[in-house]
């Protein structure tokens, strides 16, 4: 096979037993791999009524025919389980060296089963695949694992491991592969905690095929000279960081603020792009294959803030500071730095904190109860409740059940920026409306990697729309949605569709694969991965009602700024999105689109 | 003037995209265990640096090959093992300081892999994004990099005085 590997490796921990499969060829080509791959080898084995940190549930690290490859920023895998903080079907993206290792092992996809008795790490060498003692890890931070594997092995292996926080079962806890990238959305940390496995290590001599070499390079030619041409792609992601849409976004009075009661953060240049840059960047860091280089390392010389490493990106910034009304760049970084050591996703933790700010705030949480101030803006609560939360201590055990469980435990949900039990990032959908429909009905809850409606709302691209109206939204949502299906599952960057367009990456995809798609079909398994993930949302028991905002957001008029007076028109959107998407007026996916797609 | 391989780390942001089109040339295939310029990676500090033959000017390789299938090709500047002659005796892979020839292939057909700068037009140089590699004119190369440094220095002078 060419792109793919051909051999999905199954490790059943309850037995300690390792098997490898063949994969194959009409299934990869039909959900391509990554995301779908991983989702339809998931929906096929596992009981979608599974309790998500019991054994039977599964852990999926799958990877995509563009993973390993030149093609543009072809570094990335996804991590597929059903989410302890959700309940729906999880896909974590991460990029980095590990994906491409694992297929350089000889694997398109692990699946991890059952759980072991103590502690275990993975050790895998090409075919040689060992299951070894992880009782001496267990309680390490990402960075001490990862630094322990590699000196006991070799520096060529290539680490995903769990901290603290996915041993604590903590239910954001993501899985930080090559030390500082993260699978971080939707607590898979917590499910690879639930099995005792702390960490898998990877190193491969074997070579991704491709079909067609010399039309591979002909694209990837021009794929890299668009590229360069996009302003995103070529001059604001590598001088500024993902952190560049700070201060853009708060011109468009977008930037959630104070758990978002407001649209605009007075102190934004403070924490921008371009503050990170002048102040605490060391200099840009690039996952495998990639051209852009959005990733940041960052030096906190002195002070209580001291730290190094990679960070912080604009979701992270915004979580822990626009967010938390925090105008403070090295405690943000400070924060991002405890959360890529324990293992924790900045996203939801930062919203947690601004969530449990704000209880705090209208006296829902006291200090006696909590043993802190959390008052908005106060940065050193922010940095010690992160700490906490990834040892679950003191407040940090409430915490960790992220901000709908908090909120609810008082009575009060309302308090919770979420969807389907997981928040929001960093866009108010009341400034950008087709943002809002993305966030609704994302199969992983509240969610902006699903299809990025900010980047025609506010970035214009491809194209300019006019963020406030909802005319034209739905449909726009969903061929991001299915067009970003097909990227994640390819294992491309979904940085790379800021200057690529479909026409592009499918031809990426052919001249590698040669499995012989057209590009209708690829747009198809796209279309295929999202109704297969809401099928398994629904049979886990989300039912379509649960496609809704937080009651701020479709209630409560934006108080100021460009977006002032705006709600989320969201059911005139919902409406047309599900007529759209050929389900039931309310909401439910049809035998006949399950038929037509051949789920 | 002979041409030459230039390696500035300081603009190598560890994409690894000359170890994957660098084996896709030579190996037809993407695996960076082939490829004839290896990416290390020093994590703690958070740096990466690629390694690849620096094609000496008195190549160890070649004076211990015992076939005489190793010269340099003055040209391109390339030290080039010509895989007719060579008879697999790993000889030079002993010898060489830098550690940058290695064995592809099945043991049965297994030929050198080393760094040959793609007979005068290097791939990893062509594709890498940061510019980190550079291909040309030891004397033209290091005169862009004086010329920038004068910059620097002009502008120091100016805010000074």
């Amino acid at each position: 096979m060419s792109g793919w590997m051909g051999q999905i490796l199954r490790i059943d921990l309850d037995n300690e037993q390792v098997t490898v499969e063949r994969l194959d060829r009409q299934l990869a080509k039909d959900y391509i791999g990554a995301r779908g791959l991983g989702t339809k080898l998931f929906y096929d084995e596992v009981d979608p009524k599974v309790e998500p940190l019991a054994p039977e549930n599964k852990l999926i690290f799958a990877t995509g025919p563009l993973t390993g490859t030149a093609a543009v920023s072809g570094s990335r895998y996804n991590v597929v389980t059903k989410s302890p903080l959700t309940g729906t079907i999880a896909a974590s993206n991460s990029g980095g060296y590990f994906p491409s290792e694992l297929k350089y092992a000889g694997y398109d996809a692990i699946v991890f089963e059952g759980k072991a008795e103590k502690p275990v790490y993975i050790v895998i060498d090409d075919d040689q695949v060992e299951i070894k003692s992880a009782d001496n890890l267990w309680g390490k931070t990402t960075l001490e694992t990862d630094n322990y594997l590699r000196s006991e092995y070799s520096d060529k292996f290539k680490t995903a491991t769990i901290g603290p926080a996915g041993e604590n079962l903590v239910k954001f806890a993501c899985i930080m592969n090559d030390r500082e990238r993260a699978a971080g959305r939707s607590g898979v940390g917590a499910v690879m905690g639930s099995k005792n496995l702390k960490a898998v290590m990877v190193r491969g001599t074997q070579g991704v095929q491709v079909a067609n070499k010399d039309k591979f390079k002909q694209v990837l030619k021009k794929s890299l000279d668009k590229i360069k041409e996009s302003g995103v792609t070529n001059e604001g992601l590598p001088a500024l960081g993902t952190a560049v849409l700070v201060n853009i976004v708060n011109e468009h009075g977008n930037l959630p603020t104070r758990n978002f009661q407001e649209g605009i953060f007075k102190e934004a240049e403070q924490i921008s792009g371009e503050s990170l840059a002048d102040e605490l960047l060391v200099k840009n860091k690039a996952c495998a294959g990639c051209p852009i280089g959005c990733g940041r390392v960052s030096l906190v010389p002195d002070g209580e803030y001291e730290g190094f490493g990679e960070g912080p990106e604009y979701e992270t910034i915004w979580a822990f500071g626009a967010d938390c009304d925090i105008d403070n760049l090295k405690a943000i970084t400070k924060a991002n730095f405890i959360c890529n050591e324990l293992g924790l996703d900045t996203i939801t933790m930062g919203t947690t904190i601004a969530c449990a700010m704000e209880m705090y705030e209208d006296g829902v949480l006291t200090d006696e109860e909590i043993g802190l101030n959390l008052e908005f803006g106060n940065a050193q609560a922010m940095v010690e409740a992160v700490g906490l939360t990834g040892k679950r201590e003191g407040i940090g055990d409430l915490l960790a059940e992220g901000s709908y469980r908090l909120a609810e435990r008082y009575g009060k949900p309302e308090y919770s920026m979420s969807t389907k039990k997981q928040e929001y990032p960093a866009y108010d959908p009341r400034g950008s409306q087709g943002m809002g429909l993305e966030y609704a009905t994302s199969n992983r809850g509240g969610c902006h990697v699903r299809g990025y409606m900010t980047s025609p709302e506010i970035l214009g691209v491809p194209e300019s729309l006019d963020p406030f109206t909802v005319e034209g939204k739905a449909e726009w949502t969903k061929i991001f949605q299915d067009l970003t299906g097909v990227v994640d599952a390819s294992g491309i960057c979904l940085f790379t569709t800021f200057a690529l367009d479909a026409e592009d990456i499918y031809k990426l995809l052919e001249s590698v694969t040669g499995a012989g798609y057209t590009e209708e079909e690829m747009m198809q398994a796209g279309e295929r991965i999202w109704n297969l993930e809401r099928v398994f949302n629904a049979k886990a028991g989300i039912e379509p009602d649960e496609d809704k905002l937080a009651k701020r957001l479709v209630e409560k008029p934006m108080p100021e700024g460009p977006a002032e007076g705006k709600v989320v028109d969201l059911e005139t959107m919902l409406d047309e999105y599900y007529e759209l998407r050929g389900w039931s007026s309310n909401g439910e996916v049809t035998e006949e689109k399950i038929a037509e797609l051949g789920i | 003037m002979q041409k030459t391989l230039l390696i500035n780390p300081k603009k190598c942001t560890g994409c690894r995209t000359c170890e994957l089109v660098c084996s896709l040339e030579h190996e037809g295939e993407f695996n960076p265990s082939l490829s004839r310029v290896t990416m290390i990676n020093f994590p703690e500090e958070i740096v990466t640096i690629p390694v690849t033959c620096f094609h000496c000017q008195e190549p160890s390789c070649r004076q211990a090959c015992p076939v005489g299938a190793i010269e340099k090709d003055d040209e391109i500047g390339a030290v080039v093992i010509d895989d007719n002659q060579c008879i697999g005796c790993n000889m030079c892979l002993m010898v060489c300081p830098i550690g940058v020839i290695s064995m592809a292939g099945s043991s049965s057909k297994s030929h050198h892999a080393k760094c040959n700068l793609c007979d005068g037009e290097p791939e990893c140089v062509d594709f890498c994004p940061g510019g980190a590699l550079e291909y040309g004119r030891p004397d033209e190369v290091l005169w862009e990099r004086k010329k920038k440094m004068a910059k620097h220095l002009r502008n120091l002078l100016e805010e000074a005085i």
